[in-house]
């Protein structure tokens, strides 16, 4: 790797799972690569990504939520992104499928392919991509405005859905409903972030159960009423994946002379 | 002794009735054969035109039945393009009496045509509402499953309407040498492949619209004996014809077919008709309700024969804008203003076709 790199994680809830580790493998030592300085801001809850929440001003990006705003100032004492030597972000955002997953439309609705097996009137997968195009609009126009000022970054997605979400105990939600649409809307975003050719990082199959659901292991102490979050057993895992893509990143900035 | 016309009211004449009166006072067209309340479940199919009507009655405050709600998380703008919203069910245009008996036919298992499936690309289109999803199915399995869940709620739409409102759209149609099932368009135009040997064109006369019509009545009573008719004729001319005639002959027989078959299936006491196609194509009308195009109805013209309807069908008065009636789970949102570029018309495909 070439020279010192500033990695700023910014997102939505997740991010928190991204700090626990940052925070556990900084205070063990030795697992975090010393060229590699990660800061990390929590913008705001992830509801508000599915709304209008920033504009691009000539060269950099401001956010118009006003609460994503001062988080960012407070955190990184930045008022917006920019292209900057030696900076790196990482997109906590995008992959948070809960808004879909967990609507109570799944009660009387359900994914084609589960329609043998589960009542409700089925939804194809035009109209399904439909929806999360939807919900993603926003974030994925942010990535896009990310890509126009040629500002490095990666997006690191959300956990798998937790295996007693209370979606289903308050709505009903059938387990497979919500397994399914997860994966379609990962399938989605995965597909739109390899065509613009923007790195992401994805739960990895060793925590991910066989139904689907994020493994108990890495719910660990988290509250049974936090129906989205991981560890930071999970954090680990995803901020090890992230070391090469940065890796990679600071290359391409290096080769490009910034 | 006086005669019979003595005793008619001046809206039996044509110089009080029409000649006297601007088109836009013209009154008491339709007087209505039966109430509707506002308990009644309003079911409603057909062509383009009957889109309006659907739309209206949703906005009205009657209980509008509709067994395919979108799912609540589809944008609103895109209900029209994957036909929710559009009928009781995410059947598309139904233009003839034909489609509409073998509708029923389909739901309950009855007829299980052998061309069902139209390939556009690598795309699978329901040949039987080929464009209510645009881009097709990803595969035959999905387009089954999604058959298989419209038809069930298609049979509810069967089964829980109370009052049925259909607008006839067209006498002429494409049907399959193999089976005669009959498709809302021409193979080839928004999905599948033109061929003579597999397709023949029909242009139905007054006896066999009568006679699907008469089958479907029939075997719609036997399910659900309360269920009442309320029949219409789209007064916008055809897009095309397959005819030899030229296209506004051949509308003028289409039209008049299906005049016809309304008034003789009128005559049941249960089955009404409403004259939205005299309130817009009447010569006395001038063609006021018309675009430019003398084909598509302006909004004025809709809110017009509406507002004919309402005159005898008076909406509900606490209720305004009500949820659309659904089968199961919560409502869903009241429908919005239709404008007239809101009209899904599969048929205007075929101008795609206009060589000229």
């Amino acid at each position: 790797m070439n020279g010192h790199v500033r990695v700023l994680m910014i997102g939505d809830s997740h991010v928190g799972a991204l700090i626990s580790a940052h925070r556990r493998m900084r205070r063990l030592g030795g697992s975090l690569p010393a060229n590699i300085a990660f800061e990390f801001s929590y913008l705001g809850n992830g509801f508000h990504f599915s709304h209008s929440f920033f504009e691009l001003h000539e060269a950099t990006i401001r956010f118009t939520h006003p609460e994503f705003a001062a988080n960012l100032g407070r955190d990184l004492r930045l008022d917006a992104i920019a292209r900057q030597e030696g900076v790196v972000f990482g997109l906590s955002m995008g992959l948070h499928t809960a808004r879909v997953f967990r609507d109570p439309q799944w009660t009387r609705h359900v994914p084609w392919d589960l329609s043998a097996n589960l009542p409700g009137q089925p939804v194809s997968s035009d109209v399904l991509n439909a929806i999360i195009d939807q919900d993603s609009q926003y974030i994925v126009a942010f990535y896009r405005a990310m890509q126009s000022l040629e500002i490095p970054f990666f997006v690191v997605a959300a956990p798998p859905p937790y295996r007693l979400h209370n979606c289903m105990s308050l709505y009903g939600i059938a387990p497979e409903i919500i397994v399914q649409v997860d994966r379609a809307y990962r399938t989605r975003i995965s597909g739109i972030l390899r065509q613009a050719g923007i790195d992401c990082i994805h739960p990895p199959r060793e925590v991910i159960g066989e139904d689907g659901f994020i493994k108990a292991e890495f719910r660990a102490g988290i509250p049974e009423d936090d129906p989205h979050h991981a560890n930071a057993d999970y954090g680990q895992i995803m901020m090890q994946q992230a070391f090469p893509v940065v890796e990679s990143l600071s290359c391409q900035m290096a080769a490009a002379g910034q | 002794m006086p005669t019979p016309y003595d005793s008619q009211p001046p809206r039996s004449f044509w110089r009080t009735g029409v000649a006297n009166l601007s088109p836009l006072e013209f009154r008491d067209l339709y007087r209505k054969k039966f109430t509707i309340s506002e308990n009644d479940l309003i079911g409603s199919a057909g062509s383009c035109f009957a889109q309006h009507i659907g739309n209206r009655l949703k906005r009205s405050g009657f209980r509008y039945l509709d067994v395919e709600p979108p799912p609540a998380l589809l944008p609103a703008a895109e209900h029209g393009r994957y036909g929710y919203g559009i009928y009781s069910g995410r059947f598309g245009n139904i233009y003839t009496a034909r489609q509409m008996r073998q509708l029923f036919e389909r739901a309950f298992a009855e007829f299980e045509p052998v061309d069902h499936i139209w390939m556009r690309g690598d795309r699978f289109h329901d040949a039987f509402r080929p464009t209510i999803e645009p881009d097709g199915f990803g595969s035959i399995e999905e387009l089954l499953a999604m058959r298989q869940g419209h038809l069930a709620s298609v049979r509810t739409m069967f089964e829980k309407a109370d009052v049925f409102v259909f607008t006839f759209g067209l006498t002429e149609a494409w049907m399959s040498r193999r089976d005669g099932a009959v498709y809302p368009l021409c193979p080839g135009t928004a999905a599948g492949t033109f061929s003579d040997t597999e397709y023949q064109f029909v242009n139905f006369g007054f006896s066999e619209i009568i006679a699907d019509m008469s089958m479907l009545i029939q075997r719609w009573r036997a399910i659900n004996p309360g269920i009442r008719f309320l029949f219409t004729v789209s007064p916008v001319p055809l897009t095309a014809t397959a005819t030899s005639s030229h296209v506004m002959v051949a509308t003028t027989y289409s039209k008049s077919v299906l005049r016809a078959v309304a008034g003789e299936l009128a005559q049941d006491e249960l089955i009404d008709y409403f004259p939205s196609y005299e309130l817009i194509a009447s010569p006395t009308q001038r063609g006021f309700f018309f675009a430019p195009n003398m084909r598509a109805v302006v909004a004025g013209g809709v809110e017009y024969v509406m507002r004919h309807f309402f005159d005898q069908h008076t909406p509900p008065a606490s209720s305004g804008a009500r949820a659309p009636a659904t089968t199961g789970g919560p409502a869903q949102a009241t429908a919005p203003p239709m404008h007239e570029d809101d009209v899904i018309c599969d048929e205007m495909l075929l101008d795609t076709h206009n060589a000229a």
